[in-house]
């Protein structure tokens, strides 16, 4: 005899993946605020960003299977793997696209010149801006127009640009991860870098939003219609989970030293006031959007749900 | 910068610096640590000699590479200066020649640095694609005087902050993988490459 199940039940588990998704989000949110609360040199420090990246990398595959199939998200780690590094490594060489910099040997091991953990940032943060943008833009359902195709890989880079303004001072600046050689006008780090981000994750995004529209594939994994919405709310929740270390770090870190920007000494505590400020008047209006962006989702008829129908979270797709 | 082929190379290397002519002699005249804040290019020194007060008669012998993936071993002895104006030093090892350093106060508190490399290649496997490489080995060379350049600037801000940290930048592959790395350590300290330098 089949135990009964109570309705809280049935429904946690209708919901399923998009429960974990939201979860995994909050543990990002949660990982990063530990490493904001850790010292420099403390084991807290050191291993909350195993947390964060642990939640982000599972976000990427539990999302992204309800999002795309297997072959398509294969595709996307694969492009942006692969643009990421060509492009770090010409910058090194080169000093293009991003400017004159060279990495520290905290970010050790190394892939050729370039460190091995660039790439999976690229794809987690990757994947949630393009995720983002998708929201942002109305096209949730993969559609083969001109947004989708171009707009949503534009947007895409512009929300990785947005997350660099805040992160690079912090990563470089102030931690000493890479070194920007000739310093720069935003606490030490270039304009150059900026508009290399745009044009770099754009080449990413613009690829993939090819492949996406050019063979539509089912995704690997359905969503129910319920949990629409809050499969989609955990894309903001996800983007801005960086935002939680920038914006407690003025608030829990007890940082009395200075970095020496162009040959000026620069408060650490004054960098991370700044760059909360910046998290906050760009990151947080752009999650605030997206939120609004995923109420505002449809939701199909309740008699679809109480029936337990699965439908696909895609144009023309099947039902159960 | 600019390059002129001479010997095997010849190359002269121009930069400017905010800095005093001073301030670049204190950091020459200290190379112990020159591979703590400039690993990228100089990936050990070793101070044989410290010769006078003012550098005459120096001479370090160092593990040097840019970003193509072979390092050299050479020694460099200083043979002639005028104190905070040039260095002149003779150069034996993987690289044979002479180098000339030049300082000139442009503005005050600002300088132009000079680097002249002229040398022939003795690096056993490098030598035989002197010629056929000779403009990507030229890349290498000014890469690794940009950088270099580029490091000591932030090396004489670190002096005036009076910063004890140095933030160590890591070396082009393959000399920044670890085990790579200690194995290239083990070679310098070894010392059995300084049976052929001299």
């Amino acid at each position: 005899m089949r135990p009964r199940r109570h309705a809280w039940g049935r429904a946690l588990g209708r919901l399923g993946g998009v429960a974990a998704c939201v979860g995994l989000g909050l543990a990002a949110w949660v990982g990063n605020a530990l490493y904001a609360l850790g010292d420099p040199g403390s084991l807290l420090k050191e291993w909350s960003p195993a947390l964060v990246a642990g939640a982000m990398i599972a976000f990427l595959v539990v999302h992204g299977r309800r999002l795309h199939s297997g072959r398509q998200l294969f595709l996307f780690v694969l492009t942006v793997f692969l643009v990421g590094w060509f492009f770090e490594t010409v910058s090194v060489m080169t000093g293009f696209p991003f400017g004159d910099y060279h990495y520290t040997g905290i970010m050790a091991p190394f892939i050729g010149h370039v460190p091995v953990f660039v790439m999976p940032a690229y794809c987690v943060m990757g994947y949630a801006s393009w995720s983002f943008a998708r929201l942002l833009l109305a096209r949730t359902d993969a559609a083969d127009d001109a947004v989708f195709r171009f707009g949503v890989p534009v947007i895409a880079a512009m929300l990785m640009v947005v997350w660099d303004l805040s992160m690079d001072p912090l990563r470089a600046t102030v931690e000493g991860r890479w070194v920007w050689l000739d310093g720069g006008p935003h606490f030490g780090v270039p304009l150059a870098n900026f508009f290399g981000w745009a044009l770099v994750t754009w080449i990413m995004f613009q690829l993939f939003a090819l492949v996406v529209s050019s063979s539509p594939e089912q995704p690997a994994r359905l969503v129910e219609p319920g949990g629409r919405r809050l499969y989609w709310l955990s894309v903001p929740l996800v983007w801005t989970a960086f935002a939680g270390e920038y914006l407690l770090n003025p608030v829990l870190s007890g940082r009395v030293d200075a970095v020496v920007i162009d040959g000026a000494g620069v408060p650490v505590a004054e960098i991370f006031a700044s760059v909360a400020l910046l998290t906050a008047t760009t990151m947080l209006p752009l999650a605030a959007l997206g939120v609004l962006a995923a109420i505002r989702l449809g939701v199909p008829a309740s008699d679809d749900d109480e029936a337990g129908a699965l439908v696909p979270d895609r144009a023309g797709g099947d039902r159960r | 910068m600019t390059a002129a082929q001479r010997t095997d190379f010849d190359i002269v290397t121009h930069w400017d610096m905010e800095a005093q002519p001073e301030e670049l002699t204190d950091i020459l005249l200290d190379p112990q640590i020159v591979s703590k804040w400039a690993t990228t290019v100089f990936l050990a020194c070793q101070v044989v000699n410290r010769g006078e007060a003012d550098g005459m008669g120096m001479e370090i012998e160092v593990h040097t590479k840019g970003f193509l993936p072979h390092s050299f071993f050479f020694g460099g002895k200083v043979t002639a200066l005028d104190p905070h104006r040039w260095m002149a030093f003779d150069v034996y090892g993987d690289f044979v020649g002479k180098g000339l350093m030049t300082v000139d106060p442009t503005a005050p508190g600002r300088l132009r640095a000079t680097f002249d490399w002229k040398v022939d290649v003795a690096h056993p496997w490098v030598r035989r694609f002197v010629r056929a490489l000779h403009p990507v080995f030229v890349w290498n060379h000014t890469w690794a005087v940009r950088r270099l350049s580029r490091m000591m600037q932030k090396e004489v801000y670190r002096r005036r902050a009076r910063l004890n940290e140095i933030v160590e930048p890591a070396p082009t592959f393959p000399h920044n993988l670890v085990p790579f790395r200690r194995w290239q350590q083990r070679r310098f300290a070894g010392r059995s490459w300084r049976a052929q330098l001299r």
